[in-house]
């Protein structure tokens, strides 16, 4: 009793793709405002965010060829904020073979294929938080 | 979904104990049937306690120089075309 209940529309937990990540640690990305709409809509205290080691490796990597040195480490500096994955070697194999399928009629990357494996297996379909258009095409819910 | 396991599964399977738990599950390691040990992830409202994520970004964020005028770069929408080049039919 007292304590606050989040709406139903807010999920409990979200994977943040790289794409989101890059957005909201760089003001100059034009997907910056709504990088930071999607922080007000999810309110505070109450969501964990979950992303994998490949995502920090990739997003780190273009805010600093892109936006430079201290926006990468204000990104690494926040890792604890965050609940990140190692991906297993069986998810690294489950992304090839699905590589191997998706990408006969389409180009998905290898890590998107990843972080599907992972979200479909152990995140059990949590939404994810992204700008990245290709999350849609593999079917995954996209928080917006 | 919580679980039960053998002293030797468990034993195997330790290191993935923190990625196989969802919050407020728990495993349970039996030997001869009977329960020697119960391995608990807090629920989400625990292991928060009132933290908001986002505010470990925000904090880092401030510490950024402030950007020079420019107009905003499409670099988080489109990162793939720069990192990997334009897609192409298939071949």
């Amino acid at each position: 009793m007292g304590k606050k209940r989040r709406s139903p529309d807010i999920p409990d937990r979200l994977f943040c793709d790289a794409s989101f990540l890059v957005a909201y640690f760089a003001a100059q990305d034009e997907c910056h405002s709504r990088a930071l709409s999607i922080r007000q809509k999810l309110g505070s205290g109450k969501v964990v965010l979950v992303t994998s080691w490949p995502v920090v490796s990739e997003a780190g990597t273009l805010l600093l060829y892109h936006y430079g040195y201290s926006h990468a480490v204000a990104l690494l500096r926040s890792l604890e904020a965050m609940t990140i994955l190692t991906p297993s070697e069986t998810e690294y194999h489950d992304a090839a073979a699905h590589f191997k399928d998706f990408n006969r009629d389409q180009k998905l990357s290898f890590n998107d294929l990843l972080s599907y494996v992972m979200i479909r297996g152990r995140l059990r379909d949590i939404p994810v938080l992204t700008f990245d258009k290709d999350f849609s095409k593999m079917d995954l819910t996209v928080f917006s | 979904m919580s679980q039960r396991l053998n002293i030797t599964a468990a034993r195997s399977q330790l290191l993935s104990f923190p990625e196989k738990l969802a919050p407020g599950e728990f495993i349970e390691v039996v030997r001869h049937g009977k329960a020697v040990l119960k391995i608990l992830r807090p629920s989400r409202e625990e292991s928060l306690e009132g933290n908001d994520p986002f505010d470990l970004f925000d904090k880092n964020i401030k510490t950024l120089p402030k950007p020079r005028k420019a107009p905003p770069r499409s670099l988080a929408a489109r990162y793939k075309s720069y990192l990997y080049g334009k897609k192409t039919s298939q071949s």
